[in-house]
């Protein structure tokens, strides 16, 4: 690049500070009103990030109050269950009461026998006397 | 209020500290918006949205450099950002088209108004690159990575550039002018 091109593009650079010109009154007030915005904006996320933050603890603080509470409560009972399992022995005995025990059908059967023996005959004399009725409770 | 305060009173978000530092460095910076977009009231739209990216932003600033300089830096971007919604850069021109030889011209003055006269007559393409390599001092390479555009057609454009506005000087037979 000659001199003189040089003196010609930077006669441009030096020059250019006349450009220089304060803009309308109204760019700022633009500019204010979008900062207020902003502003607005930021105090509105800082808001809801802190009630957000302040929900997740007061969630956390509460669940945590209700298990200690749940645990003293229910605790001992609990464990209390867990070393005689009162349940299952109110199963047991309910289970028990539909099983066919063999020892009592046959007792049971002897005494039927025992009952329901053929009527003998005796003299025609004698008077028929009706047997004795049957007792078929235990 | 020097710079630093000013800056620290910004980060604050002081209104005031935002009026002083807009007072300060606004009308400089409307003159680099003018010298890339030719509207008037477009520059001004493109300083808004810069200053309040400024102003936004000033939490990256880190004291590295000067202050006018990064806030230049801003401007320019929002420049070029306005430019290329309406303005495709990637115009080709063979470097082997243009003819480099063209009169040299020696001018001792240039005004404002003949800075903006002469700036409007170019084409965005030239005008934008004039403006980045004359002014603003960018290499070819920084252009090219700015507007997305080759280095040879950041080179070739700057040449007609210049040769657009020697022969609009020679026009208007401007007072100083000395063709030789």
């Amino acid at each position: 690049m000659t001199r003189h091109n040089k003196d010609f593009f930077e006669l441009f650079k030096e020059n250019s500070y006349k450009l220089d010109e304060q803009p309308t009154p109204r760019t700022w007030k633009r500019l204010e009103r979008r900062l207020d915005a902003h502003k607005r904006q930021n105090r509105y996320q800082t808001n809801w990030t802190l009630g957000m933050v302040a929900a997740v603890l007061g969630l956390v603080v509460l669940v945590g109050l209700l298990s200690v509470s749940y645990e003293s409560n229910l605790g001992p009972a609990l464990a209390e269950e867990e070393a005689s399992p009162r349940y299952l022995e109110e199963l047991a005995s309910i289970d028990n009461e539909g099983e066919i025990n063999p020892v009592k059908i046959m007792e049971f059967q002897k005494h039927y026998q025992e009952k329901t023996s053929q009527i003998t005959e005796g003299s025609p004399q004698q008077k028929l006397k009706p047997a004795e009725p049957l007792d078929l409770t235990d | 209020m020097n710079d630093k305060k000013l800056i620290e009173a910004c980060r604050r978000q002081d209104r005031r500290a935002q009026r002083a530092l807009y007072d300060k460095f606004s009308p400089h910076m409307f003159g680099v918006c003018k010298r890339y977009v030719k509207n008037k009231e477009d520059a001004e739209d493109v300083l808004l949205e810069a200053f309040y990216k400024v102003f936004t932003n000033i939490n990256q600033f880190k004291g590295e450099g000067s202050f006018e300089g990064w806030i230049r830096r801003i401007v320019i971007n929002e420049s070029l950002m306005f430019l290329r919604k309406k303005h495709n850069f990637h115009i080709r021109v063979e470097l082997n088209q243009v003819d480099a030889q063209t009169p040299t011209t020696v001018v001792q003055k240039l005004e404002a108004e003949d800075i903006m006269y002469f700036l409007d007559q170019l084409p965005t393409g030239y005008r934008t690159i004039f403006n980045l390599y004359v002014i603003e001092g960018y290499k070819h390479r920084e252009i090219a990575e700015l507007l997305g555009i080759s280095i040879n057609t950041s080179k070739s454009q700057l040449i007609l550039a210049k040769k657009r506005l020697r022969a609009l000087l020679e026009e208007a037979n401007y007072p100083g002018v000395n063709v030789k």
